[in-house]
């Protein structure tokens, strides 16, 4: 711990003595909270019905959303199913537990982008116990399968050991459990319509489940004849920054297919494939990055930071991206914005002065840089680089935190 | 830690004495907590509140088995970041007298020179940063621990760690390391 640390250690424990709770906060959290446990231990007693809520309110990941989606379109059918007929009800849950394996594409807000899962189920068809999610304009796909989790990069044969499991998280619940939280959720929910619609891609009638929420109208795609759901789909966005701002919202889901045939290696990573450590070294491909040559590594650092800069300067992103690795292509509207910017004013959109000797610690280089951004105003800030070699060809590339 | 144990099984059992026993031990911290993360007092009560309630309703669905005062500071921090996300930047300056108004007088004018560098220093952090340090210096919470809460690799958060620091002592201008 350096000096710096023990400092605002000692600032923050002194923060601590110092401060107490008001009396009038402690009787209302208290109060509030007795109340909610008193509650939420009668609500047990019976079906959970948040199901809707809680699914849409805990943390996503990629796979997530599109599987909650899923999810919920297959517990939506069982209520669908129940209104009617009480049978259709055994029928449906059948129906699902038989199902072996699922495949869907998915288009996310936030990511503005499409993927497509493929996931294998276990008996009762309750959990996935193997999943893979592509992106669909990189080689880099997501593995969940009996040893654990991989990112897995088909171009470079590179894979890396994450820890994030989905088949894990708390958010997804097993069918059995989701089936009973839909009925509870379908009792109360005034917002819920079901109905049937002709499908014009299949021209066959389906069922239809509308629902709205604070920030979009959805809508269910369910066929009648296997009970289970074919597309999910976003009808109205009411807040379509709210949307954006989520981490993981799918807008639609499409292409639900279940039981096809899989190869065998769809979710294996080849036993020739290398393993890496670090993020970057699973993402980078041959011709990204700065090509080192005969330059030392504190030379490569400080002409990659220049490149960046210059293509950053002149806009081409194209180039910007091969160079830095966490930079996507701006979305229109922001180039637009650095467009007008730039013919506005003759100062460069962004500078990045080094001012010290670029040093390694660890696994990456770091070079200390003031960076005038002519958006966001004058920054200290570290500038992260990792070295990696294809095919002899040794390069670096820009690897800032996320 | 044992009392974690005992209260996280009361808690699973919906017993209120349980519930009042977490309130009792953490809430000053985890108060002190929201209010350097939230800079707000009205939303540093909101958080508390909420993370009370929270952990109320989760009765049996809670799946920690200890530390519960780790899994409540990390609660705080959701909720300041949500809020973050929620509201528009207001005014830090009535922020910033709103804090005040929960520190003893004597204490805040006794360091109210170095306190107001060090809180402007922070705050001038990017959200990210400025969570892990304050989870980690404020509350103690492992690297580790705090990449599992969030989601995110440890060497990313040691990266926010690390970046943070660098821009504390740039900002502080050295002050700190006299």
């Amino acid at each position: 711990m350096n000096n710096m640390e023990r400092k605002l250690e000692a600032f923050f424990d002194a923060h601590k003595c110092d401060t107490m709770t008001p009396r009038s906060l402690d009787e209302r959290v208290l109060e509030k909270a007795l109340d909610v446990q008193n509650e939420t231990c009668r609500v047990r007693l019976t079906p959970d019905a948040s199901f809707w809520r809680r699914i849409m309110k805990q943390k996503r990941t990629w796979i997530s959303a599109g599987a909650a989606m899923l999810l919920i379109g297959v517990a939506l059918t069982l209520f669908s199913q129940t209104t009617p007929k009480a049978y259709a009800l055994a029928d449906t849950l059948d129906a699902i537990k038989s199902v072996q394996s699922v495949s869907f594409r998915a288009y996310l807000y936030k990511q503005q982008c499409e993927i497509s899962c493929k996931m294998r189920l276990n008996d009762q068809a309750a959990k996935p116990t193997h999943i893979r999610l592509y992106a669909a304009d990189h080689p880099c796909s997501k593995i969940d399968n009996e040893h654990g989790s991989f990112a897995y990069n088909t171009e470079t044969n590179r894979f890396r050991r994450i820890r994030r499991d989905e088949r894990s998280s708390n958010w997804y619940p097993d069918f059995r459990q989701l089936f009973y939280q839909a009925l509870a959720e379908a009792d109360r929910d005034e917002n819920v319509i079901i109905d049937r619609a002709i499908d014009l891609n299949t021209q066959q009638e389906m069922i239809v489940i509308d629902m709205r929420d604070k920030l979009r109208d959805v809508r269910y795609w369910i066929d009648p004849e296997t009970k289970l759901p074919t597309r999910f789909s976003t009808v109205k966005a009411h807040d379509l920054q709210g949307l954006m701002r989520q981490t993981i919202v799918a807008r639609d889901i499409w292409d639900i297919r279940y039981d096809e045939s899989m190869p065998k290696d769809t979710f294996a990573i080849p036993e020739d494939a290398d393993e890496v450590f670090e993020e970057i070294d699973t993402m980078v491909r041959p011709g990204m990055g700065l090509q080192v040559g005969d330059l030392t590594e504190s030379e490569a650092c400080l002409k990659l930071i220049q490149n960046t800069q210059n293509a950053l300067n002149a806009l081409d992103f194209a180039t910007a991206r091969k160079l830095c690795f966490p930079l996507g292509i701006p979305p229109q509207a922001v180039l637009v914005q650095l467009k007008t910017l730039h013919a506005q004013t003759a100062e460069p959109l962004i500078e990045l002065l080094s001012h010290e000797e670029p040093y390694k610690d660890g696994p990456y280089w770091y070079v200390p840089c003031t960076v005038k951004d002519i958006r966001k105003g004058v920054n200290q800030d570290l500038v992260r680089i990792r070295f990696f070699e294809f095919n002899g060809i040794r390069s670096c590339m820009i690897a800032m935190p996320d | 830690m044992t009392n974690d144990k005992t209260w996280i099984r009361g808690l699973q059992n919906g017993e209120s004495e349980a519930l009042r026993a977490v309130y009792s031990a953490y809430k000053n911290e985890l108060f002190s907590l929201a209010l350097v993360l939230g800079r707000d007092r009205a939303r540093a009560e909101d958080a508390l509140q909420d993370v009370f309630v929270h952990l109320a309703r989760k009765g049996r669905l809670l799946t920690i088995r200890d530390n519960l005062k780790g899994y409540l500071a990390m609660c705080v921090a959701n909720r300041i970041r949500f809020y973050h996300r929620r509201e528009r930047p207001g005014s830090s300056l009535a922020a910033r007298e709103q804090i005040e108004d929960t520190v003893q007088p004597e204490a805040y004018l006794c360091r109210q020179e170095s306190t107001e560098q060090v809180r402007n220093a922070l705050e001038s952090l990017p959200d990210n940063q400025r969570e892990v340090i304050v989870l980690h210096l404020h509350s103690g919470l492992t690297f580790k621990a705090i990449a599992e809460q969030q989601d995110v690799s440890i060497n990313t958060v040691q990266s926010r760690y690390r970046y943070g620091l660098v821009k504390l002592r740039t900002l502080l201008n050295g002050e700190m390391e006299r």
